[in-house]
């Protein structure tokens, strides 16, 4: 065990406690630790070889945090960390380059330019998704959960029931319903905005 | 949409999720109940469903976000030349340090120099941090207040984080006050301006709290700029609280800062209390009177001294070297420096009108009144024309309590703390790993002696030995700019020795080396490190010093590896290892009578053992010949004085003499975190409650990981009206939760509890404390709790459990007087108290600030004993 380990575990069981510091300082050590791993993969394969970001989150974990001391809570709350920085990244990345691409200067976020991703008909508009799931986390924090482990962190259903000690069939049933309404949201079909906020 | 809303909708859906097609529409029909705005919200969100396809099926490119992490983090400063972020297109580089670089650069839209800063990548990846630093940034952007370095702009490009600021050109005040102290009028106008800018922040809740010359900018056009929101924080609602509690933090573990600006700390600052605007109108004070004086007001030889002097000295006469100084600017810095916050001008508005009454009072000599904020022109051309313009950029705002650790420092020079790892046994080798201990404790004993530099105590880095070392991890934790870490092994009749200083900034390595030394010289090992890492880091030692370095090690090699094993055993905790380490320190002694470091050992050694395995009345007479041996052999070893001093004040009852030892510990190594912890004790028995406090925290400093630096202690043990117990449980508490396997704080925290009435969570407490270490002292604590709840009969039957505890233990007298003090049984509790006076037990220093005998204290014979001892208070 290292000492970020005893400290990491330490800190997430502060947080699990109701200790936002804790976050805080979880943050970074998540952050570097993925980045450290990130950094070794990329260095030793150039090429061919892609790191996926689910498996780099699971191997931050494995590094990190201390078995001896895991209850599935402390679990829960790394992978919700990694995947919240995983979000951050992307949605920053997209946003640096629509500034890059408005020259720069406009705050404002014209929803459907950011595109991320290869495909053109999974092409996501990662801005409005993450505005609106920042409005999901307002009434249903699991879905916004679960929604962040999956797409930004990359889990499949399996681990992501695993992370959050849920069933396997209640994150597949969360996660449509979630999907439906980032969906309904995103294409402004029929959306009853009235009673938003 | 409120959640429980939501929540209906999200039944109804699974509801419907689950029925066929079909049947939807007539179940939602049925369901809703006729309210049609939740049928519509859950057949759109069916609708949405049916329609979104792959829609996040797929993860952006599932490397995508792993890519992105590989290519962030550390950046070479030189490619980051050319570079453009943004419409910012960096030029060059005007400064680095722990908070980031900074950037002359282009604004390519608006075609204007500018500054930008660029965060380090691990706050960039901080998103709470992140988002406060972005809100206060914009909280002062908004103020744009000409004494204000203005804040353009703020992004975020593939991982790198900026803030865009205006690009000064001029000096510090700090600069300006290094040359000569200020004409009064000079010094008036700058005050003004900042006073000026002052009121605009606080008006918006936001409060500096760093207000010093460095933080003061003098631009070449005559303007003056606050700079640096560094611990700056938004004051609103419920965020208090927090502020609170994160400014402790800053406090106790925040090394650097506390030390650098302790001259301008408010009285409540040094108190760790919550600092509002009159605390930043108090170090504008300070500096007022640095201007006119060239002297920081409160600046003494030690940090606790400056703190002390902070809390409890008024400022003395101001020597002006001006005539026609007004009589009323001695008036005007006297109310700002004000030790209560409430008697001090309460904005910085009401200060300005007093400057501004100032200048007018004697305007009819003056020709021209610059308006405040702009000094007048005449003035900045009487400045030097030789000073150097210094284009210096400048970081906003990192309120980034925690990581805002690292100040400034671009060159090794700079680094003014550090911890050294506990040195690695490479090879497991049982014959030298107490080589490794002595090795480490010499380094970091040796590099205490270096005058400004933080040297973490022993006891906070032996926490990480044997764990695999990650420098920058630890010197974040720790909040050291560097971290040297080293090895050693055995290679023949050789020692091989390999150590590197590393830059916890940026993970450069400061300086590597290794040494082959003889088996036989191993005493040289400690010297030949530390004169290597002196002049890497271009730390001047007196020769005086050197002296002292070279002599602290014995020229005996037998000796000194007998000093080394003897001290790794005083530190264990058993009696045995503690018998065992002083009688090899005693052979140390027999190999070489001239090794006063073995002599300090000793002393340390029976001082550790008494109280607890052995009588005072034994070891403490010991302790003091070993001291006094060790100080005729080298007078300036500050652990001796130490010593000395804690036996003057626990044993003898000495407090005057007492009190010149510690301090003469503490000034020939400021360092020494166990002298500081013992004079915070001496303190706290002498009802000296904020001192204490102050030496407490500076001993936290040294030993963040330590638990028995709390000032939990004289919160606790302090005179009534200064006993803050719900401070003290706190404290506590938070202790416990990082170790909660500290004995002596579950114990105190039973007390502590016990005072708040709380008498079943307090009886808990000791039990824990009593279950970690089986001491009668916790069993005396129950027994004390029983008799003051009321439990006489249980308390009589604990009182047997501690005299059965005499048969195989050293139980305190004392004990006996907490107990029979919680039963009220005043005349017992005084003939044992009595006795523990006359056995010297050193808990005896604390009578007349220990709640416990409050209900004694009306008693003659009570009265009688504390005269005997003549605290003197």
């Amino acid at each position: 065990m290292t000492s970020s380990a005893a400290n990491v575990t330490r800190l997430l069981l502060d947080w699990r406690n109701g200790d936002q510091h804790a976050l805080d300082a979880l943050m970074p050590l998540v952050y570097d630790e993925l980045r450290t791993i990130a950094k070794r993969y990329m260095s030793r394969e150039r090429s061919g070889h892609t790191l996926q970001t689910g498996a780099l989150i699971n191997e931050a974990y494995l590094r990190l945090v201390d078995k001896q001391d895991v209850v599935w809570q402390n679990r829960t709350h790394f992978f919700a960390i990694a995947a919240r920085i995983m979000r951050n990244l992307l949605v920053d990345h997209a946003r640096a380059k629509q500034m890059a691409k408005r020259g720069g200067g406009a705050l404002q976020v014209s929803l459907n330019e950011a595109l991320v991703g290869g495909d053109p008909e999974v092409t996501v508009d990662l801005l409005a998704l993450d505005q609106a799931l920042s409005r999901l986390s307002e009434v249903d924090e699991r879905k916004c959960r679960i929604i962040e482990l999956r797409f930004f962190g990359g889990l499949s259903a399996e681990e992501t029931a695993e992370a959050l000690g849920l069933s396997e069939i209640t994150i597949k049933r969360e996660w449509l319903k979630a999907r439906a309404w980032l969906f309904r949201e995103l294409s402004g079909a029929e959306a009853v905005h009235g009673e938003e906020e | 949409m409120n959640p429980s809303r939501w929540q209906k909708i999200d039944r109804l859906l699974d509801a419907a999720m689950d029925r066929p097609p079909s049947e939807r529409a007539a179940f939602l029909l049925e369901a809703c109940e006729g309210d049609n705005d939740l049928r519509h919200e859950v057949e759109s969100l069916l609708d949405a469903h049916d329609r979104s396809g792959t829609f996040i099926e797929q993860s952006p490119s599932s490397s995508m976000a792993a890519e992105l992490l590989g290519e962030s983090g550390e950046r070479d400063p030189q490619r980051m030349i050319g570079r453009t972020l943004g419409h910012y297109q960096l030029r060059s580089m005007l400064g680095a340090g722990g908070m980031g670089e900074v950037y002359a650069a282009k604004d390519l839209n608006l075609g204007r120099e500018v500054a930008v800063k660029v965060l380090p990548p691990h706050l960039a990846a901080h998103p709470e941090a992140l988002s406060r630093f972005r809100r206060e940034a914009m909280a002062v952007a908004a103020l744009s207040h000409p004494n204000i370095l203005a804040i353009h702009d703020f992004g975020t490009e593939t991982g790198v984080t900026y803030a865009v600021m205006e690009l000064l050109k001029g000096e510090t005040l700090r600069d300006r006050i290094i040359r000569s102290p200020l004409p009064w009028r000079e010094a008036v106008d700058i005050c003004l301006a900042i006073a000026d800018g002052l009121s605009s922040t606080h008006a918006k809740g936001i409060i500096h709290r760093d207000i010093k010359p460095e933080n003061i900018f003098l631009t070449e056009s005559g303007g003056v700029k606050i700079l640096d929101f560094g611990i700056a924080r938004v004051v609103s609602g419920d965020s208090y609280q927090r502020e609170t509690l994160l400014n402790d933090q800053i406090q106790t573990t925040r090394p650097g800062t506390l030390m650098g600006t302790i001259g301008y700390m408010s009285p409540e600052q040094v108190r760790g209390e919550i600092a509002d605007a009159p605390s930043d109108i108090f170090s504008l004070g300070c500096m007022l009177a640095e201007m006119l004086t060239g002297k920081k007001p409160f600046l003494r030889s030690t940090a606790a001294e400056t703190m002390a002097a902070i809390l409890r000295d008024e400022l003395p006469e101001l020597s002006l070297t001006e005539k026609a100084a007004p009589a009323d600017l001695d008036r005007v810095i006297r109310k700002c420096l004000r030790k209560n916050p409430a008697e001090r001008y309460q904005s910085a508005e009401d200060l300005a009108i007093d400057l501004k009454d100032l200048i007018s009072n004697t305007a009819t000599i003056m020709h021209q009144l610059p308006q405040p904020g702009q000094r007048a022109e005449a003035r900045i051309s009487s400045r030097k024309p030789a000073w150097i313009v210094a284009i210096i950029a400048l970081v906003v705002a990192l309120s980034l309590a925690g990581l805002a650790a690292w100040r400034y420092f671009s060159t090794p020079a700079d680094i003014t703390s550090i911890a050294v790892m506990p040195f690695v046994n490479a090879d497991a080798d049982p014959e030298i790993e107490y080589l490794c201990d002595g090795v480490t404790e010499q380094v970091i004993g040796a590099l205490s002696q270096v005058p400004k530099m933080r040297v973490l105590a022993k006891s906070t880095v032996a926490r990480y030995k044997d764990k695999p070392l990650d420098p920058l991890t630890i010197g974040r934790e720790l909040r050291v700019m560097a971290v040297l870490m080293g090895n050693l092994r055995r290679a023949g009749n050789d020692m091989a020795v390999s150590a590197e200083l590393v830059n916890v900034a940026d993970g450069s390595l400061l300086w590597k080396d290794q040494y082959l030394i003889p088996l036989t010289d191993v005493a040289s090992t400690q010297s030949v490190i530390i004169r290597a890492i002196s002049s890497r880091l271009g730390l001047t030692s007196t020769s005086d010093q050197q002296q002292r370095l070279d002599r602290n090690s014995s020229r005996n090699s037998e000796s000194y590896q007998l000093y080394l094993k003897g001290v790794y055993f005083i530190q264990q905790e058993s009696e045995e290892d503690g018998m065992k380490g002083v009688k090899l320190l005693e052979d140390a002694i027999r190999q070489d009578p001239t090794n006063a470091m073995a002599y300090a050992g000793l002393a340390q050694g029976y001082f550790n053992l008494s109280n607890v395995y052995m009588p005072p009345a034994v070891a403490m007479p010991k302790a003091r010949a070993a001291a006094g041996k060790a100080l005729e052999l080298d007078s300036t070893l500050a652990d001796a004085h130490a010593i000395l001093a804690v036996v003057k004040s626990h044993y003898d009852y000495d407090w005057i003499a007492a009190e010149t030892s510690y301090r003469r510990a503490l000034e020939l190594n400021p360092n020494n975190a166990f002298a500081h912890n013992m004079y915070g004790y001496f303190l706290t028995a002498m009802g000296r409650t904020e001192e204490a406090i102050v030496e407490y925290r500076i001993s936290a400093e040294l030993d963040p990981l330590s638990p028995s630096t709390t000032v939990a202690w004289p919160y606790y043990f302090a005179p009534s009206p200064k006993r803050r117990f719900d401070k003290a449980a706190h404290e506590l508490r938070q202790l416990i939760r990082y170790n909660p396997d500290f004995p002596a704080a579950h114990g105190l925290l039973g007390l502590v509890l016990a005072e708040q009435k709380n008498y079943d969570e307090s009886v808990k407490e000791l039990r824990m404390a009593l279950k970690i270490a089986d001491s009668p002292w916790f069993l005396a604590g129950i027994g004390y709790v029983q008799g003051r709840s009321g439990k006489p009969d249980d308390a009589d039957q604990t009182l047997t459990a501690l005299k059965l505890r005499e048969k195989d233990d050293h139980v305190q007298t004392l004990s006996f007087a907490y107990l029979y003090a919680g039963l009220d049984d005043s005349a017992q509790a005084i003939d044992w108290l009595e006795k523990a006076f006359e056995s010297h037990e050193e808990e005896v220093i604390l009578i007349n600030v220990d709640p416990k005998f409050d209900r004694l204290r009306g008693d003659p014979r009570f009265q009688a004993l504390v005269q005997k001892m003549r605290f003197g208070f």
